[in-house]
């Protein structure tokens, strides 16, 4: 059990994807629905270096793989804290339950 | 890694407390800036978790991408967008903190997880089904010898990975960068309202043209007083 495999390390990002489910699902601060969004990119992260250091080990696709996450969630990352901006000159507010314009 | 097994195992289960209980805290914590350096120390750890994975490169650029710009953007937009105290128009109460269905989706998303983890050999079939056929049996047998190249040339590896085989996903990736930045830009720029009282003049000095097409559209919907105060903010600004 104490001696780690590539099972802890799964088992590791399971529980860190989970919690950032969670927390995308329950938080009513948008900022913090981007932090979680990117607790769940991490873990996927996480998961790819761990198959390519596991299991295949002389071709390093997993790591470039990653970096490509990187880069998305970063481009994510901005763009959606200038949506956020917009819209809380808008609604002085970031408050999900706010942002109901496009609700019935 | 050339460390002792017993300091490998330590500090990956110290690393993991760390992250698991960083993340908790992002999202249990009620105040946003604690979440902010929980998230902090959270992507902190998950790089040690990569330094154990004998990913090097990819350590250094999650604290340079997530540690330090993601956190740092991220406390500007708190900044920005300071939850002042919301008055609602309605008088309703504010709802209570919603969790019970998130907590029993991502109950049940983990138990389903943890179900494929533990199920026998569904991982280790997927696996061997995708990869271990395209490896050549003589370098994964001797597992030390590949993770000792690894180690000595695992970055200049990336480098000719990234230029050679990815070369068209990095080039595109740079261009993703480019428009999000641009996009960024344009999406959070402020609009001056010397350019929105020459559109008004363009388009005519009606009051109500004047009230469509004013700033007042920036005011949140349905705050009582706030075309008031817009209006004062025009006059002060010697716009009208």
């Amino acid at each position: 059990m104490f001696e780690v495999g590539l099972y802890h390390y799964l088992g590791l990002t399971v529980i860190l994807f989970c919690i950032g489910l969670y927390g995308v699902m329950s938080s009513r601060n948008a900022i913090r629905l981007l932090m979680c969004i990117e607790l769940m990119l991490n873990a996927v992260n996480i998961n790819l270096v761990a198959f390519n250091n596991y299991v295949n080990m002389n071709d390093l696709s997993g790591q470039i793989f990653s970096i490509f996450i990187l880069t998305v969630s970063a481009a994510e990352a901005s763009v959606g804290l200038a949506i956020l901006i917009a819209l809380y000159r808008k609604r002085v507010s970031v408050d999900m339950e706010r942002f109901n314009l496009l609700k019935w | 890694m050339d460390t002792s097994p017993f300091l490998y195992n330590l500090s990956f289960w110290a690393f993991a407390a760390l992250m698991i209980g960083g993340a908790l805290g992002v999202v249990l914590h009620r105040s946003i800036v604690y979440s902010a350096l929980l998230l902090l120390v959270t992507f902190l750890s998950i790089s040690a978790i990569f330094v154990l994975l004998n990913a090097p490169f990819i350590a250094a650029a999650q604290i340079l991408v997530y540690a330090v710009g993601l956190t740092i953007v991220l406390i500007f937009g708190i900044m920005l967008t300071g939850d002042k105290p919301f008055v609602d128009p309605v008088g309703q109460e504010r709802p209570k903190r919603f969790w019970m269905i998130p907590a029993a989706v991502s109950a049940a998303t983990l138990g389903f997880l943890v179900w494929a983890l533990m199920a026998p050999n569904l991982v280790a079939n997927t696996i061997s089904g995708l990869f271990i056929q395209q490896v050549d049996p003589a370098t994964a047998s001797s597992l030390a010898g590949v993770q000792a190249i690894q180690t000595d040339a695992g970055l200049s590896h990336i480098g000719q990975l990234l230029f050679s085989k990815y070369l068209i996903p990095f080039e595109l990736a740079s261009i993703l960068l480019l428009l999000a930045m641009i996009g960024a830009i344009i999406l959070s720029k402020r609009q001056f309202p010397e350019e929105e009282g020459q559109l008004t003049a363009l388009v005519g000095e009606s009051d109500q043209q004047d009230a469509l097409n004013s700033p007042d559209m920036m005011q949140p919907l349905g705050v009582p007083g706030s075309s008031d105060s817009s209006q004062n903010e025009k006059e002060v600004l010697g716009v009208h």
